[in-house]
């Protein structure tokens, strides 16, 4: 499954959908830690946990898709 | 002290220049491309340096001060997830590089259609829109000069200036002299933009007491939507769509697609690559954000000015001077790709192809630095026109850019797509496109999209459309 284009394409668009849920879903504007937005911060995780898929994109899909060409 | 900072710079800039090309370049594949033999240290700092241009430090710091920290998130994921066009565009690009000695993106074009009215429209597109963004990057470092040097250097000297002096070392050094200034100009920006936020929020007494007190009154800089409810649901997906397939469609990133030793090297860039946008960027959206406190009433294109104006109130002079050589850096390591990738263009694509086909590499290489004269003059002019705001020009720039995504998606992955179909997608899209950004065609239906989102999708309709149903002429591709 992971090796199939269809698996990322439905994965990296979940991770868009999740970013624009969870920012227009946000009520709490308070300054958090340093005042900054403490939904910014969830915003950070969420981009942390795209990096994290990028990584097993790149190794297992993309490699995959380097050996079969 | 200001001087000594900034000639000090300028001269180590000039002299790492020099060291990487001590032997004359007469070959186009060594000049041009660095022999497609880039390791992936110089491959991750070359795509993150031409990247990450003066807009990075001015046009963020200045479109957080006029919407909040809603810049943040669209910026950092979008940039992020150009990771994956990256792949979808480098990986083929690549391997159509190695395999058929491509060294413009054009010439690929031109490879697999065989489509000489697609191939020309294509260039004038990719060239075409990055003439006004080139312009960016001196107005960028206009601003910047004229700030550090309390006025003594007019911003339009400081444009001139600096657009003589990437002339020199980019006319000199070529893509091994360009890459080897990104690694350091990439270092100096990281770190200088992480040194300017710390001085800017030492200076306000601390960041936290100075986000509170910007909350009390102006609450909408702190909303995920920003000032007005800007980034509503719908200009926020225009937005991602927008970075996505405009990041890799300009030519000095498509360039850096074709200079890695090998596709290892381009995969584990393109990750590292990811890593930078979710961290840095917040900076200058700070920056921007805690300028309210000493200057709350910038309007318009002034306030892409706020990160130099609270430097220089909150550092000692030389501080400032030495941060601002980071911005001074990240236009520099974007104006050289640009002007290589361009005068690239222009030798192999026109030159070469139309006016002198039998043309020695010697002279293609003698050329190349002669478009690179002629295209700075013309951004230099624009530069000192200066028609709108730093993030206004980018985004009709990128838009336009954009829409070659599609047309080069539809080329390397669909055998049955129609040259002449992509032809008219990109000028029907473009014209579009146009209409939209000019108010020639009526905008309220589209509510808060951007007019790339509706010109995207007519793109892509006459692409498909007109392929099956219009000519049966395959794409010959042959990777």
């Amino acid at each position: 499954m992971i090796k199939k284009p269809a698996f990322w394409i439905i994965v990296f668009t979940l991770i868009v959908i999740a970013s624009v849920i969870y920012l227009f879903s946000r009520e709490n504007v308070e300054p958090g830690w340093l005042g900054i937005p403490s939904w910014v911060y969830g915003f950070i995780v969420l981009q942390l946990i795209y990096c994290a898929a990028m990584w097993v994109f790149v190794t297992r899909f993309w490699d995959h898709d380097e050996k079969a060409s | 002290m200001v001087y000594v900072i900034l000639i000090s710079y300028l001269v180590i800039t000039f002299i790492i220049g020099l060291i990487f090309t001590k032997k004359p370049e007469t070959n186009p594949e060594s000049y041009f491309l660095s022999n497609r033999n880039l390791k992936t240290i110089a491959v991750f700092f070359t795509l993150i340096a031409t990247n990450f241009s003066a807009f990075f430090f001015l046009g963020f710091a200045g479109e957080g001060y006029r919407v909040g920290y809603a810049y943040y998130p669209i910026m950092a994921l979008g940039t992020s997830f150009a990771a994956i066009s990256f792949y979808v565009i480098g990986n083929k690009a690549w391997k159509l590089g190695k395999k058929h000695g491509y060294i413009t993106p054009v010439e690929i074009v031109r490879g697999i259609s065989g489509n000489s009215w697609l191939t020309n429209l294509y260039m004038v597109v990719m060239v075409g829109f990055m003439i006004p963004f080139l312009s960016v990057q001196p107005i960028g470092a206009g601003l910047i000069l004229e700030t550090i040097t309390g006025g003594q250097i007019p911003y339009t000297w400081g444009v001139i200036l600096m657009t003589i002096f990437i002339i020199i070392y980019v006319y000199i050094g070529g893509m091994r002299g360009v890459v080897a200034m990104d690694m350091k100009n990439g270092v100096i920006m990281l770190t200088f933009m992480v040194l300017a936020l710390v001085v800017i929020a030492s200076g306000i007494g601390g960041m936290s007491s100075a986000n509170i007190e910007i909350f009390e009154t102006k609450q909408d800089l702190f909303t995920p939507e920003g000032t007005g409810g800007f980034y509503t649901p719908l200009r926020w997906i225009s937005f991602m769509i927008l970075w996505m397939t405009c990041l890799p469609m300009f030519p000095q990133i498509f360039t850096r697609f074709l200079i890695s030793r090998d596709l290892r090297t381009f995969k584990i860039s393109t990750f590292l690559y990811t890593l930078i946008p979710p961290f840095l960027f917040l900076i200058p959206v700070a920056i921007g954000v805690l300028g309210h406190i000493n200057f709350p009433d910038l309007a318009g294109k002034t306030s892409d000015r706020i990160l130099p104006m609270m430097l220089s109130l909150h550092a000692p002079e030389w501080l400032a001077a030495l941060i601002l050589t980071g911005a001074l850096a990240a236009f520099i390591s974007t104006v050289d790709s640009l002007l290589l990738a361009i005068s690239t263009i222009g030798t192999r694509d026109i030159y070469l192809k139309y006016l002198k086909p039998e043309a020695t590499h010697k002279s293609q290489v003698q050329v190349g630095r002669l478009f690179i004269l002629v295209v700075a003059i013309v951004s230099l002019v624009l530069a000192l026109l200066r028609p709108a705001s730093i993030f206004k020009i980018v985004t009709m720039t990128f838009s336009g850019s954009a829409l070659l995504f599609p047309v080069t998606v539809a080329l390397f992955y669909w055998k049955r797509v129609s040259p002449a179909a992509c032809t008219l997608a990109l000028l029907v899209g473009e014209v579009f496109l146009a209409g939209l950004t000019f108010d020639w065609i009526g905008t309220g239906w589209m509510q808060t999209a951007l007019p790339v989102l509706p010109a995207m999708v007519l793109t892509i309709l006459i692409i498909v459309v007109g392929s099956l149903v219009g000519s049966r002429k395959r794409v010959e591709f042959r990777v």
